[in-house]
């Protein structure tokens, strides 16, 4: 049984190719390979090396058309039994290799080769090729004549010419041995045995039969003979009388043999032109070859030979010779035969040739799993055979069976076309593409070869199959697998790694399981923003503007929402999330991991990482980008069992999505416990060059600020660029909630430092203002008993966050400018981490009238001047404490309003308070003073924790100078005149007047607090302030119509002289008994208009009797005293001159009170009068007098 | 006498849906391997041959050693029909080594109506 026969086989010259002296195996394979090329040399190339000695048998040799054929054997073979049944079989020439620079001496080389070549005593001719003689040998005289044919070192195409010529030599030497031969068996006595026939001494019947028999054999071995001479005329002119003969002879195997060789004449004959007529002329001739073979089985040497061999060789020809698509059934129903048939072949490696030719057959039949069945089969057989070189086929073998059973390694399905390809198509994963990766379902049959595969590897001694196979058995099948299997296959993986040098790659890879888990974002310190170059302000787009996360109008924006895009930057470290799973019983222990790039162009850092048994985790992969340009990231390179492995996450998500469709075994992850699969895309990732990089820093720490509510401090923060590049562009703003809390933030500096260089720092100030606690804040405290310290963590989100916008120059320097896009900017986001706490709390606000009265004392002029806030005469700095609680002690405080603060410490610190009156819309030479005597003269209240405390804020000064038209007069007046729909018109007014007027007044009151050294702020109260003065704002903002003041008259007679008057003054306006005190009352109009006033004067007692009139009056007057008519011109004085003498020393108070005539309507409404008729009192305040007894 | 037979049910995309030893042979494990080996093979021949005839049961379409292999081919999927390009029969496969053909044809069509009763049931996603 031979390999790769076919019909043609007959006609091939078999030549053994042997090497000589020491050849290397590659130096040997290269020469053959020169060799074998001339496997067909045509009968005209020889005809100048042919000599025709006699007469030459083959008369219809076709010299024009016809050709000779070569069978080379490397390595020669042992002479075959059956040669005589076939003389193809014969090796009938011997050409020897020699490589001469490493056999010196030619003349033992030919000896070897002599001594070689009688091996094959059927060999007729030999002929030893020398390669590469050098000079000497060339000249060596000693070796002419010899077979040793010397090659001078030439080129290729020289020494190929050279050694066609050769084989041309050959074929002629050998065609005329062919005659010699076919001329010397014509003439007879040569005898034709083959094993089949009886090895025992013959029978004289037997020796009567086999004499009969001797001339078809002949016949049909002539016939051999004129098919190796390329005469297939010839040969079939002797096939035909062999057939006779031996068919009259019963001599079944020879006929049968005489037949195929007629089939091979046939053959030749048509050279090579197939057509249905010949092909049903083969299949019929063999057919009849097939049942002669098996008519010639002899019962009796079954045991020992059976011409069983031939007939499925015969079947195997017939198959080949008919092997296309269309004739696959014949095909198939012969190869069944013959797959029956080897069954009972005694010999095994016939058997092996048997099913490689069957499987060989099916493959080309494209029945691959046919293929790989026998494949198997002959691996198996391969398997029996207990030696290492059968493994290595058996491993070879089955490793071609792979692709049938889908268990292929991954290096032989080449390097994969679509694993560094991103998902280009969303993520779509075919159907059946997930089938043939994963087709799980013949998983018995593809464990059993991987374990064959695995075991012929280990016998085989090839650590490297037997690792990738171990790998794929338990990568893919280890649920099929107990856990003794499991460690078993481990035991493998780490007994072959044991045998691979260190560093070893396998394209297959183990465990564990590795999927992407995620990408962790750029932290907001690094975020990156693209750059527009058409835009200044390129920034301001960059953040998601307004209250929707999708606007239906920006559709220009090439906003691709399930498509993750990522940008790195060189030389800044990125990361990468990986999950990985150990699903079996042993611990995985990875010795490094780290990201795979086919890009190049990120330098990965190796993790090493241990995975208990049945265990997932989540690693951190991390590299830096080194060059700009799209980063690939198809998987992971792992080093684990001692082997180095790329483990692609798309297979993981194939496998993973296969298992949630049932098409595979088992989801390696949710078997340990992970997480849910969750689809991650690989994101395109773009690296752009260096970036300039922020790194912020608050001085003082990083932590948050205490903030009291409402104080106010400056932060400092420094910024450095700790990137490469320097920073060119930067750009402030604020986000968040709270933003009104950042009063400044000192851009300018920032600006001012621009262009930062690499490592330059600077620090900016932002002035912070804590924002108020809510009420549920406060409440939540509260509840929670700790009023003292509510020390709370500032609520996530409730701070601003400060972006500064920054970036690089547009273009590198020394680079030429390009048109494609500048290298993106970034944003730094600083968090303002404001805590705040409670600070003094508002408890409520009250509106208090005081009435203070005051003193008569002549000596100051300026009371009136002073009660219109008007402060033209300043007199001194020492009044400046008194103006804001103004009680001038000469003066009547006749309904001073004060408002009352009620504030609360429930901190643990002490605050001071201040209340500081702005008073910057009084008239403009003043402002200056006055803010600063505010400031100055400002009394502190301290407030210790836990207390209450009150401060007060007095209303007067807020009175406005004149009550009139710009506030209520006008209006009113107008009411008058015009129409009600004016009217209405005239109170909105009226109304938005006094709201500003209030807003107004609120604005100057300012309640500053402070705390220790460096705590301070302001408190927010307007709201309170502004409940408070609502009900009476009108008392507080507007002055009374008309004011009285009393005071001693300078000159009103001649007894009160200037020296008393002196006295008086310094003596703190005593006024003395039984004296006639000179008085005035002066009465001022506050209004644009004239009033005429009908004015009276009381005095009072201590008890509050009046004193003047009646039984027991004690004070004596001159002059009037009651009903005196006046009109008092717009804004100015009237005096009223009077004269009293008290009887009794002690307190008096005096009063003055005015009925106005013809009230207007403004004063109407001043005194809040509806009735038109009614008149309207005015009351001054009460002045008291100090009478003394004596001087 | 002891039989060996072993069954299986071939979906599309040449997928396993059942497979049973339902000999009178003792199992071994072995032998489970090389008859799901046989079966496997089987089909690079039945995928020729269910074309060119009408008939459903094919009789014994292959044979290794004692071995037969006979196939029944059901009519194809109509809803397979969209999903891809060429109907799909689902392959009822019967390695034995007994020559009874009538009753392996009956023991098809037998088990041909439980399967169409099973593939039936619309909730069945029979891969």
């Amino acid at each position: 049984m031979e390999p790769d026969a076919s019909i043609e086989t007959s006609s091939m010259i078999r030549v053994a190719v042997i090497p000589i002296s020491d050849v290397t195996p590659l130096l040997f394979r290269d020469y053959a390979a020169m060799l074998i090329r001339h496997h067909t040399v045509s009968l005209s190339s020889i005809s100048s090396f042919y000599t025709e000695h006699q007469k030459s048998p083959f008369a219809h040799q076709p010299w024009e058309s016809g050709s000779l054929r070569f069978k080379f054997i490397l390595g020669g073979s042992p002479p075959s039994p059956w040669e005589d049944f076939q003389s193809n079989r014969k090796i009938l020439a011997v050409i020897g290799i020699c490589h001469c620079p490493s056999a010196p001496d030619l003349r033992s080389v030919a000896d070897q080769f002599t001594a070689a070549s009688k091996t094959y005593s059927s060999s007729l001719v030999q002929r030893c090729f020398a390669f590469c003689p050098v000079d000497s040998q060339l000249e060596d005289e000693s070796v002419k004549g010899s077979n040793l044919i010397l090659f001078p070192p030439a080129d290729r195409q020289t020494q190929e010419f050279h050694l066609q010529t050769m084989v041309q030599d050959i074929a002629a030497s050998l065609l005329m041995e062919f005659e010699k031969w076919v001329l010397q068996a014509e003439s007879g006595g040569t005898v034709f045995k083959t094993p089949l026939d009886s090895q025992a001494s013959l029978s004289s019947e037997e020796v009567i039969k086999a004499k009969k028999r001797r001339l078809g054999r002949a016949q049909k071995t002539i016939g051999d003979y004129c098919l190796l001479a390329g005469s297939p005329v010839d040969a079939n002119a002797h096939y035909s009388t062999s057939l006779e003969l031996t068919r009259l002879t019963a001599d079944f195997f020879w006929y049968a043999g005489a037949m195929e060789g007629s089939v091979c004449a046939l053959l030749m004959d048509r050279m090579g032109h197939k057509d249905p007529v010949l092909e049903d002329e083969v299949k019929y001739r063999y057919n009849s070859v097939i049942l002669h073979y098996r008519k010639s089985f002899i019962q009796d040497n079954a045991q020992r030979v059976s011409p069983l061999s031939f007939e499925l060789e015969a079947t195997l020809k017939l198959a080949r010779f008919l092997c296309r698509r269309e004739l696959a059934s014949d095909v198939v129903e012969l190869l069944t035969a013959t797959a029956d048939g080897a069954t009972s072949l005694i010999d095994a490696s016939d058997k092996l040739v048997v099913y490689v030719e069957i499987a060989r057959l099916f493959g080309e039949l494209g029945y691959h799993r046919k293929a790989a069945f026998f494949s198997r089969q002959v691996a198996q057989l391969y398997l029996q055979q207990d030696n290492k070189f059968a493994a290595i086929s058996a491993m070879q073998v089955l490793a071609m069976t792979t692709k049938a059973y889908r268990v292929q390694s991954r290096a032989s399905i080449g390097p994969s076309n679509d694993a560094g390809q991103t998902h280009a198509d969303g993520g779509k994963v075919h159907h059946h593409s997930i089938v043939s990766l994963f087709e799980s379902q013949w998983s018995t049959l593809q464990m059993v070869v991987l374990r064959e595969i695995l075991l012929s590897a280990v016998r085989a001694g090839d650590p490297l199959a037997a690792w990738s196979a171990a790998a794929r058995l338990l990568r893919s099948y280890y649920p099929l697998i107990t856990p003794a299997g499991q460690n078993g296959l481990f035991g493998a993986l780490v007994n072959s790694a044991e045998r691979l040098p260190l560093g070893t790659r396998c394209s297959d890879p183990a465990l564990p399981f590795v999927r992407l888990h995620s990408f962790p974002l750029h932290s907001s310190q690094m975020d990156i923003v693209k750059r527009n170059p058409a835009r200044e302000d390129w920034w301001a787009g960059a953040a998601p503007s307004g209250p929707f996360i999708y606007t239906p109008f920006s559709k220009g924006e090439p906003n691709n929402s399930n498509k993750q895009e990522l940008t790195w930057v060189v030389g800044e470290p990125v990361q990468v999330l990986v999950e990985l799973a150990n699903p079996c019983g042993f611990e995985v222990m990875v010795e490094s991991i780290y990201l795979s790039v086919h890009s190049g162009n990120l330098d990965a850092f190796p993790v090493s990482v241990s995975l208990p048994p049945n265990s997932s985790k989540v690693i951190t992969l991390s590299g830096i980008p080194t060059n700009e340009g799209l980063v690939s990231i198809p998987g992971c390179i792992v080093h684990c069992f001692g082997v180095i492995t790329e483990h692609f996450f798309k297979e993981v998500d194939g496998l993973i999505i296969g298992a949630t469709q049932g098409l595979v075994l088992s989801d390696p992850f949710r078997s340990c416990g992970a997480a849910k699969f969750k689809n991650v895309l690989l994101p395109s990732i773009t690296v752009v060059p260096s970036l300039p990089l922020l790194v912020s820093h608050i001085a003082g720490g990083d932590g948050s600020v205490m903030l009291y509510e409402g104080e106010i401090r400056d932060v400092w923060i420094s910024l450095a660029n700790a990137g490469t590049v320097p920073v060119e562009q930067a750009h402030i703003s604020l986000s968040g909630k709270n933003q009104d809390s950042v009063v400044t933030v000192a851009s300018e500096t920032l600006r001012s430092a621009l262009p930062l260089k690499p490592g330059a720092e600077v620090t900016i100030r932002v002035t912070l203002k804590a924002w108020q606690l809510s009420k549920t804040d406060s409440d939540a405290a509260a509840s929670k008993g700790m009023p003292g310290s509510s020390v709370r963590q500032a609520k996530d989100g409730s701070s601003p966050l400060l972006l500064i916008h920054y970036a690089g120059p547009l273009t590198t320097p020394g680079e030429p400018e390009t048109v494609s896009a500048p290298p993106p900017g970034r944003r730094l986001v600083i968090p303002l981490n404001i805590c705040v706490l409670q600070g003094l709390s508002f408890v409520k606000a009250r509106l208090l009238s005081m009435e203070i009265p005051a003193r008569i004392g002549e000596a100051c002029s300026t009371q009136a001047q002073l009660e219109r806030g008007n402060t033209e005469q300043v007199n001194g700095s020492e009044r400046h404490a008194d103006r804001l609680v103004k009680i001038d002690p000469n003066r009547g405080s006749w309904g001073l309003r004060l408002l009352e603060l009620e504030l609360y410490n429930p901190t643990d610190v002490v605050f001071e308070t201040s209340v500081s009156v702005d008073m910057e819309n009084t008239s403009n030479q003043e402002n200056l003073s006055d803010n600063i005597s505010a400031e100055h003269g400002e009394p502190k209240t301290r407030i210790d924790r836990d207390y209450t405390a009150r401060v007060l804020i007095p209303l007067e000064n807020f009175k406005l100078p004149v009550l009139d038209g710009s506030i209520l007069g006008n209006s009113f007046q107008n009411n008058g005149t015009s129409g009600s729909r004016n009217n209405s018109f005239s109170e909105k007014n009226i109304k938005a007047e006094l709201n500003a007027s209030i807003k107004n007044l609120i604005s100057k009151i300012k309640v500053r607090w402070q705390s220790g050294r460096n705590s301070s702020g302001e408190l927010d109260i307007k709201d309170a302030i502004q409940a408070a003065l609502q009900a009476s704002v009108m008392d507080v903002l507007l002055p009374d119509p008309l004011t009285f003041g009393f005071r001693l008259a300078k000159a009103s007679s001649g007894d009160i002289n200037v020296d008393r008057e002196v006295k008086s003054c310094v003596s703190g306006d005593s006024i003395i008994a039984h004296e006639m005190t000179a008085m005035e009352v002066l009465v001022r109009n506050n209004t644009k208009e004239a009033i005429r006033i009908n004015l009276s004067i009381a005095c009072k007692d201590v008890a509050g009797e009046n004193c003047m009139e009646g039984d027991k009056a004690t004070v004596l007057w001159e002059g009037v005293l009651s009903g005196i008519s006046m009109e008092v011109p717009p804004l100015e004085e009237v005096k009223h001159a009077f004269s009293l003498y008290f009887l009794i020393p002690g307190e008096y108070t005096m009063l003055a009170a005015a009925m106005i005539y013809d009230a207007n309507e403004v004063l109407r409404a001043r005194a809040r009068s509806d009735a038109l008729d009614e008149p309207i009192f005015c009351r001054g305040p009460p002045y008291h007098v100090r009478v003394s007894g004596t001087r | 006498m002891a039989s060996t037979a072993c069954f299986m049910i071939v979906s599309k995309n040449d997928i396993p849906i059942y497979e049973a030893e339902v000999g009178t042979v003792p199992k071994k494990e072995d032998a489970a391997h090389q008859h799901q080996f046989i079966l496997h093979a089987a089909l690079d021949i039945v995928q020729d041959t269910a074309w060119t005839t009408s008939a459903m049961f094919l009789k014994a379409i292959d044979r290794f050693n004692d071995l037969v292999v006979s196939v029944y081919v059901t009519a194809g999927h109509i809803l397979s029909f969209v999903m891809s390009d060429f109907i799909i029969h689902t392959r009822l496969m019967l390695l034995h080594d007994s020559r009874n053909e009538d009753g392996i044809k009956s023991f098809f069509q037998e088990v041909h109506e439980l399967y169409i009763k099973a593939s039936s049931v619309m909730f069945y996603n029979l891969i």
